[in-house]
């Protein structure tokens, strides 16, 4: 029995390395470091289907975060202003055309044209990890579950560095 | 990826020869400079004494608007920061301060520590009084927006900026989120040394 699970463990990994020959890659996946009372995190990484796709969930062990949300950071628009006193900006001179808030969405699904990289990166799309379990340390890796529309799974190692 | 440490190491040796200061700042510099040396918020490090937005005679004060729980946007402003910060000589004339917007989550704990791990130096700066807090923000130009949903999820939404100050109490460089650390330290230079 324990030989059979090594085994399957190796193939396991060998599926894991040779992700990119499926119909689905994630490359450069990884984490920035968690700064002390930091409870969210973000995940980033570079997403590439063979064929039209979506990602549609993400998930960690609850170890890592019991939450996974797929996130996106976007920049609001002057008549998506929510406060009231939002002619600071106008008055200052203003510097990036609508007051540059930025807030992030939800998104439902991510989608992922056949043959395209789609990033997953700072200030854009990412996995967010909320209410975190344990700081994320340089040199930590965990696993992140994907799901796709098509029913695909990918399981992507996720490295942390200093970002 | 190989190619990238003989380009690192070429780019330290070019360092050492002597810092690039850009002729121009990647930053944006507003005319005229807004004046924000006359606003403060109480300082967790010095026991919530005033701290007003006025860098050290001839440095820097960098200036952040932002909350722990923001995955994405915050860590990165501040990872850049520390970035440009990490081998610079000057660094030690530069101070650091992040004012939180979030201080019904980001109590005195959360905060000091959120930004002391990226900067052991740095000053926290959190009020409860909105009315304080907003005319600090408002002197940058800075917005910020704190909502409960329906569902109970606290949403924030925030000016990405980064914000240098002069030794007048002067705003002297606006960053919008995505400046590269480059560009920062660059601009981080070109303030120093009489930009």
């Amino acid at each position: 029995m324990k030989k059979m699970v090594v085994m399957l463990s190796a193939l396991a990994l060998f599926a894991t390395a040779c992700s990119t020959s499926g119909p689905i890659s994630a490359d450069d996946a990884w984490a920035r470091e968690s700064a002390m009372m930091q409870s969210a995190a973000a995940v980033y990484m570079d997403l590439t289907a063979d064929e039209d796709d979506a990602l549609v969930s993400a998930s960690v062990e609850s170890s890592v975060a019991p939450t996974v949300e797929i996130h996106e950071t976007t920049e609001m628009g002057p008549d998506d202003e929510m406060s009231g006193d939002d002619d600071d900006m106008g008055e200052e001179g203003d510097m990036s055309g609508d007051g540059g808030m930025m807030q992030m969405v939800p998104v439902e699904q991510v989608d992922l044209p056949a043959g395209e990289t789609v990033s997953l990166e700072p200030g854009g799309l990412h996995i967010m990890l909320l209410d975190l379990t344990e700081p994320l340390e340089i040199g930590d890796e965990f696993d992140v579950d994907l799901e796709f529309e098509s029913g695909e799974t990918l399981s992507v190692t996720v490295e942390v560095r200093e970002g | 990826m190989k190619l990238l440490r003989p380009l690192l190491a070429v780019a330290v040796l070019l360092g050492a020869c002597g810092p690039a200061i850009p002729d121009e700042p990647a930053g944006i510099v507003r005319d005229p400079a807004p004046e924000v040396g006359s606003v403060s918020l109480p300082d967790l490090d010095a026991d919530g004494r005033a701290f007003p937005f006025v860098a050290g005679a001839g440095g820097v004060l960098v200036v952040y608007f932002g909350y722990t729980s923001c995955p994405d946007v915050c860590p990165t402003t501040l990872a850049d920061l520390r970035r440009a910060m990490a081998d610079m000589d000057e660094a030690e004339s530069i101070a650091v301060a992040m004012a939180t917007v979030d201080p019904d989550r980001d109590t005195p704990e959360v905060i000091s520590g959120y930004l002391h791990s990226f900067f052991p130096e740095g000053h926290p700066l959190r009020t409860e009084d909105d009315a304080e807090l907003r005319a600090a923000a408002d002197a940058f130009g800075a917005d910020y927006d704190v909502t409960t949903s329906e569902e109970g999820d606290v949403e924030v939404a925030h000016t990405g900026f980064l914000y240098a100050v002069d030794d007048q109490g002067q705003l002297a460089l606006t960053w919008p989120f995505g400046t590269t650390w480059e560009d920062i330290q660059g601009d981080l230079r070109w303030l120093l040394h009489g930009g």
